[in-house]
């Protein structure tokens, strides 16, 4: 892995922090010791709603505010015991809703390439310290995209696992069947070091499975087949357009077949993520309620102050979610939404299990465009609609990652590669041969303003 | 499904939050927009499919009964909002002499 | 004037024994100092997830098996979503899809003495809550119990009295507590808690009317006391022409009543979902066998068998079953001595229990062996009623066995044949007219000469022996 060297991470903090708003809490340079070890030197930002005991978690709501993690998640511990420092604690969507990092309590995220657009969310604040070099590589967190959007914006490489490979302990949970904590970095190399020592089972997760292998096969496209899916030509903007194009091209010339696909169900992936994660997370979040140990909105009786802390405290995106989940999830509404949902899931399992009977890698775009002007976001429901690409890895468990595939207006443009459950192996692999052979490196390494090259 | 305003407001209490009359209306109207678009849910043929929770996708992974401190005592404690002698102190909950009812079981 | 029936249901919580908790390592002690037995787990801390104790699964379908109930291979495990300051995630991990065991039954004696079976819904697995003490305006939460493994079992609303439902309830308690050895069974520490769901119906309905629930009856005196109570109080309303109530009840044990605690408003919407962090529970036929052969003889088996066995009242045979430990005892014993079983009996709840605990049998230091002595020698009359007594004492004293104390002890000591016979002599020349009856046909006699020799022997002749020179002698003297 190639480091920043911890002096130059720090004086980028100092330089930029302020104006991209990345940071929420930065371990004093001196505290921020690392530890002999296979990740000796590796500085890391650690998305604000993974828990590292005795720094901050405030999940980038009020309601955390002060609230200090009395445990470390494991994922964490792990790197940390391999060498790793965690550097700072980075800025979030509230618990992790958003897709631009326009919904923090604790200010806007910018974009390091155009301080007037958004990093993407709910990882902004991840993203935009990668982009920046004020870390070597971030945990992010990606439920619906919220590890690939954000790196698909700020031109880097964003990873979310098969589902299961990295242990939730320690994440706030927003919807437990889709979250998976990400890593954004620079080089998909980056990532793998990462995986080979945080990956894998661990007895506080009930849900984490055998970690797949990492081991670099390397990727010879003339023996792959990678699959388009038909349905999302029409969903792509001209900013994104030639990059898939030229992608295509590129991976047929050095032999790869090409196969398209037909998902139907295509445009149905929002309703059914809308349905399941906010019916999870609206259980979930149940347990932030003035009582314990978030902020308290005193009143007279209990029923009162929960109701009164929880209307206070959490912003307007959370209480959406959360009543849309508590309404799917209600008697009357529970067989028509939440149980039909689960059922369409399995219908979208299913089609995606026939594509990797057909193909090894799917390619598609990771976002519809490229990065907005933080004065031109789309309203609440179409800013729903940015997931439609990186929602069905989610929803199936599968592994995809983010990658860079040039600029357009100067903007980093990214696309998606998706591998079969516990391919993630291949996929990094692939996502190396694109770092070699396709990507506009140099483009994207001078275009980013905050470069310090 | 149409949703009037009693459902609404049956939500909200469901969810243990409140609002105004104000914010009452705007939300009434994003979930219009919203449930309208979750329609397209009813598209999707799915006779004979099992909802996804059931799949036997992974074993369920037992832990062996032994008792463990979890080191992090004192720092849960820390946590807690208002506190007496280790105690997490909380409004009277059930305020039986005014007539109120607590909602659910002790 | 109609006539009315009961109908109650009970539900029932059971803490299970384990070492740690149901879904985190936490000691299970909830008597340590407040808040010392927490992880970020069972106090709901963000990012916590909850893992299942394997201890809890084999007791709970243990208990499945010795109520005879259905275990389902594949069981849920769902959320019960619902705000109370003493729910740490404002969820509670339940199992209401599909709980582990389905349609079980449990037999009790009805008022006419006949035996029915109360069929047993659903037994699940859930989670406790943290504990909350009220003093004065604020409410003292600790989170030690938080989390702790119960099952709950619900039965059908079969039961028609607070007597069955006291009998409903001890069975349960002696199932979980006595025999599988899988609850702690103290009652003040809510270890078993007991709701009862009663309504009234006219004689020979089927239907079934408005139900109130009674919560918290935690103790086998007041549970039947106040199940009845609350029949008589719906009766009542509903004779004055009134309409029984949706709501939730306690009983106030100083005023011998229930008391409404809340009303029902409604039912309420817990939302319920699969619990995304666990998933389906999915055991083999194989685990559920060897868990079978594990179970030791249950309550109604052993029962029958004890009936069978050695033709006990049903006194004795509810002491043996209620108390496994006496019965085990007992038990041993018998073996010492199979035709003696019922003088062992009662010789155990006679005189050992009046110096022994039933609760803390398997402290007795008296040998099974030495009972079964003891009675041998009452049931062959080698010892009087009064000399049992003295032995018994002089085997706790001494810790012999009385069969040893009996042949050297003077206390104890027989008399010789020619002692006897000399006193037989006495007997029957000094009673001439009773020898003269006896002779001409009254032949019941025999016990009076009997008697007397043994009484002037002080009990000292063996009288089996006795009897037979009487009757040699009185042969002889027909003339």
């Amino acid at each position: 892995m190639e480091l920043l060297g911890k002096k130059e991470i720090y004086a980028n903090i100092a330089a930029h922090n302020k104006a991209l708003n990345a940071y929420l809490q930065v371990v004093p340079e001196t505290a921020a010791q690392g530890s002999a070890g296979p990740l000796s030197g590796v500085c890391l930002g650690v998305k604000d709603n993974i828990a590292v005991a005795g720094l901050q978690l405030t999940c980038g709501s009020k309601f955390l505010e002060g609230y200090t993690a009395p445990y470390t998640a494991t994922v964490v511990d792990r790197l940390t015991v391999a060498g790793a420092t965690v550097v700072g604690k980075l800025n979030m969507d509230e618990f992790a809703m958003g897709s631009a990092n326009t919904y923090s309590a604790y200010g806007d995220v910018k974009n390091p390439w155009d301080e007037e657009r958004v990093p993407g969310g709910s990882s902004g604040g991840s993203a935009a310290a990668v982009a920046a070099k004020m870390c070597d590589a971030a945990l992010g967190s990606d439920t619906g995209g919220s590890v690939r959007q954000p790196a698909s914006y700020c031109g880097l490489f964003g990873y979310k696992p098969t589902y299961g490979v990295l242990s939730r302990y320690g994440l706030t949970a927003f919807a437990s069947s889709l979250d998976q904590i990400g890593i954004l970095a620079r080089h998909p190399g980056d990532i793998r070091e990462l995986m080979q020592v945080a990956a894998g089972r661990d007895h506080h997760d009930a849900t984490s499975i055998e970690a797949p292998s990492f081991a670099a096969q390397g990727f010879d496209p003339a023996k792959i087949r990678i699959g388009v899916i038909t349905e999302y030509e029409k969903s792509m903007s001209a900013a994104v357009r030639p990059a898939y194009d030229r992608c295509i091209k590129e991976l047929k010339a050095a032999g790869a077949t090409i196969v398209p696909l037909s998902f139907p169900e295509y445009d149905t992936v929002i309703s059914v993520y809308q349905v399941i994660a906010t019916a999870e997370a609206s259980s979930n979040l149940s347990r932030f309620d003035g009582i314990r140990y978030t902020k308290r909105a005193d009143t007279k009786g209990f029923r009162e102050t929960i109701a009164e802390s929880r209307g206070r405290f959490f912003g307007a995106e959370v209480k959406r979610r959360i009543l849309l989940g508590t309404w799917v999830l209600s008697r009357a509404y529970y067989d028509s939404y939440y149980l039909r949902a689960a059922k369409v899931r399995t219908v979208i399992l299913n089609r995606w299990r026939e594509f990797f009977g057909k193909v090894d890698i799917v390619l598609s775009p990771a976002t519809a465009g490229i990065a907005f002007k933080r004065a031109e976001q789309p309203d609440t429901f179409a800013l729903y609609l940015e997931d439609i690409f990186t929602i069905p890895a989610n929803l199936t468990g599968m592994p995809a990652i983010a990658v860079p595939a040039g600029t357009h207006d100067r903007m980093p443009v990214g696309l998606q590669l998706t591998a079969d459950l516990s391919r993630d192996g291949m996929l990094l692999d692939a996502a190396g041969w694109l770092e070699k052979h396709f990507m506009d490196f140099a483009t994207i390494e001078r275009g980013c303003r905050h470069d310090t090259i | 499904m149409t949703q009037r305003s009693d459902d609404i407001r049956a939500v909200y209490e469901l969810a243990a939050l409140t609002a105004d009359a104000a914010e009452l209306t705007a939300m009434s109207g994003h979930f219009e927009k919203m449930f309208k678009h979750l329609e397209d849910l009813a598209r999707v043929p799915v006779d004979g499919v099992e909802p996804y929770f059931v799949l036997p996708l992974r074993d369920l992974p037992l832990m062996a009964d032994t008792a463990n401190a979890s080191g992090v005592e004192a720092g849960i404690r820390r946590t807690f909002v208002q506190s007496a002698e280790e105690f997490l102190v909380v409004q009277r909950v059930v305020n039986r002499g005014a007539g109120e009812c607590a909602e659910e079981e002790e | 004037m109609t006539r009315y029936e009961a109908v109650i249901g009970l539900e029932i919580h059971i803490q299970i024994k384990t070492a740690g908790k149901a879904f985190c390592r936490c000691a299970s002690d909830y008597n340590a100092p407040p808040n010392s037995n927490i992880c970020p787990v069972c106090t709901g801390a963000p990012g916590a997830l909850p893992v299942l104790n394997d201890e809890f699964v084999t007791r709970a379908v243990s208990f499945c098996l010795a109520l005879g109930a259905q275990v389902n291979l594949t069981s849920s495990f769902d959320r019960k979503n619902y705000f109370y300051p003493d729910m740490p995630k404002n969820y509670q991990i339940t199992q209401f899809f599909t709980p582990i065991g389905a349609e079980g039954r449990l037999m009790v004696t009805g008022a006419d003495g006949t035996e029915r079976d109360i069929r047993i819904e659903r037994i699940h697995m859930e989670e406790d809550t943290a504990k909350s003490a009220h003093m004065g305006e604020r409410t003292l939460l600790n989170f030690n119990r938080a989390g702790l493994p119960l099952i709950e079992v619900v039965s059908h609303p079969d039961l028609k009295s607070g007597e069955e439902a006291a009998q409903y309830f001890k069975k349960i308690y002696d199932i979980a507590v006595k025999y599988l050895d899988i609850c702690h069974g103290n009652m003040e520490e809510g270890n078993l808690r007991c709701d009862a769901n009663v309504s009234i119906r006219p004689v020979g309905s089927t239907d079934l009317f408005t139900k109130a629930e009674v919560k918290n009856v935690n103790s086998f005196a007041f549970i039947a006391k106040a199940i009845d109570y609350e029949i008589e109080r719906q009766i009542a309303i509903v004779e004055a022409g009134g309409a029984v109530e949706s709501e939730t009840r306690l009983w106030n044990a100083k005023l011998k009543r229930t008391e409404t605690m809340r009303k029902k408003s409604g039912r309420n919407d817990y939302r319920y979902f699969n619990e995304p962090d666990l998933g389906p529970l999915r055991i083999t036929t194989e685990f559920v066998e060897k868990v079978r052969r594990t179970l030791p003889e249950l309550p109604d088996a052993k029962r029958r068998r004890l009936k069978d066995s050695y033709g006990l009242n049903s006194e004795l045979l509810d002491l043996f079953v209620g108390y496994p430990a006496v019965c085990a005892y007992f038990e041993r014993s018998a073996e010492c001595y199979p035709a003696g079983g019922r003088t062992i009996a009662s010789w155990i709840a006679g005189e050992l229990l009046r110096v022994e605990d039933k609760e803390h049998f398997e402290a007795v230091k008296t040998p099974p062996a030495h009972i079964a002595s003891i009675a041998r020698l009452v049931d062959e009359k080698r010892v009087t009623g009064p000399q049992a007594k003295e032995l018994f004492v002089v085997m706790r004293e001494t810790g012999n066995d009385p069969k040893e104390i009996v042949a050297v002890d003077p206390r104890f000591q027989q008399m010789a044949g020619n002692e006897s016979a000399a006193l037989v002599t006495e007997v029957l020349d000094a009673s001439p007219s009773e020898v003269e009856k006896y002779l001409g046909g009254k032949e019941n006699l025999l016990g009076f000469f009997v008697g007397q020799v043994m009484k002037r022997s002080k009990g000292k002749a063996d009288p089996a022996e006795v009897t037979e020179m009487i009757k040699k002698e009185l042969t002889k003297r027909k003339k």
